[in-house]
């Protein structure tokens, strides 16, 4: 094709419309700080939690979330942080070698609870329940991972049937909360 | 003038042939690549031109277009010339943009410092929970260096058009850049880079050495972890008549109150920032 003087030029190409300027690209050292307020305490006035304690957590060797004992919550750290674009998950036993877990009742919770997460920086995170829904273990929402959208909440803990056999019940419970 | 601009003055010919054999393999239908353009070239604003009309105009060092609307078509006599002049830095011919998969397109010195196009596929394969991917491509008119993290050599020997990439643990890396087989001095960095989980950061080393340009540019894309398996909460029945509440509760409930986790949105996949 030849070449069209500029002064030709008529305009923009019909393609230009398609492409998308996404701005800067340089590096820039603030966005490489990780700042972590991460969940030290959670209390849920509404099933009498006064304060347990969130230890983060990652997974195990067998690529599941390493939940902690049954007296403490599990944060899992690789999500969001609170407060950040995500789901953050806390998940806590319903119960754990025969003792009652931290989330013994969490399917008490109703819509509007207020359950209360502490950080590290020293504040408080209030949130409000949204709803609850059940899920067999190994179909969990997508949702559940969500590095993206409003911050937002899921308790996560069994339900269903206790499997004797598998030594563990076959469901999920997820609470789902918004911040308050 | 400075010397980049001297160099941008002499056309730097790229064939659609050298092009086209990096491109990715052509999948089945259903496109959905994604190809980004960088500009890296420090000291120099451009316009690029397709078919003779401006496909867009003023573009800066360190920009980004997202071209991904564009996958699979042609874009004819692909010319980047000197902002507001009629100076040919590149001069790509015909380019057939790749119809699928993930790449980067970047405008950058070779390492003799001429312009040229170079088209980089990014490895959208999945990454282990609790770990992120760090890629280093060479782009810059510079010798082989290798990349160092945390002080420890990490990618060895890369060349310009070439890169090292590992999956890390998530968490802040330090990372520097020295020539080939020595440990100073540090040509680029020492820079924080923070490996996030499921998120590959690519980090382009660009600029020309002898000009004293050396800088890097980085790009992410997200959505690659791997979520956790199960979420085993319950190893033993509960005291009293197993866990005591019906599904049907649960449903209720979240007809009521479910808005919020009906909103949720899905993971993005391969979504870039």
């Amino acid at each position: 094709m030849s070449r069209v003087p500029r002064s030709l030029v008529a305009g923009p190409s019909p393609l230009a419309g398609a492409v998308v300027d996404l701005g800067s690209a340089v590096y820039e050292p603030s966005e490489h700080v990780v700042e972590v307020a991460a969940p030290t305490g959670l209390r849920i006035e509404a099933l009498g939690i006064s304060r347990a304690r969130v230890l983060p957590v990652g997974v195990d060797d067998t690529g599941e979330v390493a939940v902690p004992g049954a007296a403490d919550v599990g944060w899992y750290r690789y999500g969001p942080d609170p407060g950040q674009p995500g789901l953050t998950v806390l998940a806590a036993h319903v119960a754990f070698d025969g003792d009652d877990g931290v989330f013994r009742n969490l399917a008490d919770l109703r819509p509007n609870d207020v359950v209360v997460v502490e950080l590290s920086d020293g504040t408080l995170q209030p949130y409000r329940i949204t709803g609850l829904t059940q899920h067999p273990k190994s179909e969990l929402p997508p949702e559940l991972w969500a590095r993206d959208g409003a911050p937002r909440l899921a308790l996560v803990t069994c339900g269903g049937s206790f499997d004797r056999s598998r030594g563990s019940d076959d469901d999920n419970v997820i609470a789902w909360a918004e911040p308050a | 003038m400075s010397r980049t601009l001297t160099r941008l003055a002499a056309v730097a010919a790229l064939s659609a042939v050298a092009w086209a054999g990096t491109a990715a393999p052509v999948a089945a239908q259903a496109p959905d690549a994604r190809i980004h353009l960088l500009h890296g070239i420090p000291g120099v604003v451009v316009d690029v031109e397709a078919g003779g009309e401006a496909l867009f105009e003023g573009f800066e060092f360190g920009d980004t277009q997202d071209l991904s609307a564009l996958a699979g078509q042609t874009l004819t006599d692909l010319q980047v010339k000197v902002a507001g002049t009629e100076d040919v830095a590149i001069e790509a011919g015909d380019v057939t943009l790749p119809d699928s998969g993930n790449h980067t397109i970047i405008a950058h010195l070779d390492a003799d410092g001429t312009p040229s196009l170079a088209v980089f596929t990014n490895d959208t394969s999945a990454i282990a929970a609790g770990q992120g991917r760090l890629t280093v491509r060479h782009a810059a008119a510079a010798p082989a260096v290798d990349v160092l993290a945390n002080g420890s050599p990490a990618f060895a020997g890369v060349v310009n058009g070439a890169e090292g990439s590992a999956d890390l643990p998530v968490g802040t890396v330090s990372g520097s850049v020295v020539p080939a087989g020595a440990t100073e001095p540090v040509v680029i960095g020492p820079a924080d880079l923070a490996i996030a989980d499921g998120t590959s950061l690519i980090v382009y080393a660009v600029g020309s050495l002898e000009d004293e340009s050396l800088t890097v540019l980085t790009e992410t894309v997200t959505g690659l972890g791997t979520a956790p398996a199960a979420i085993q909460t319950g190893n033993s029945p509960v005291g009293d008549e197993a866990a005591g509440w019906s599904f049907a509760t649960v449903a209720a409930l979240s007809v009521v109150a479910g808005a919020g986790v009906l909103g949720a949105r899905r993971l993005a996949v391969a979504r870039t920032r």
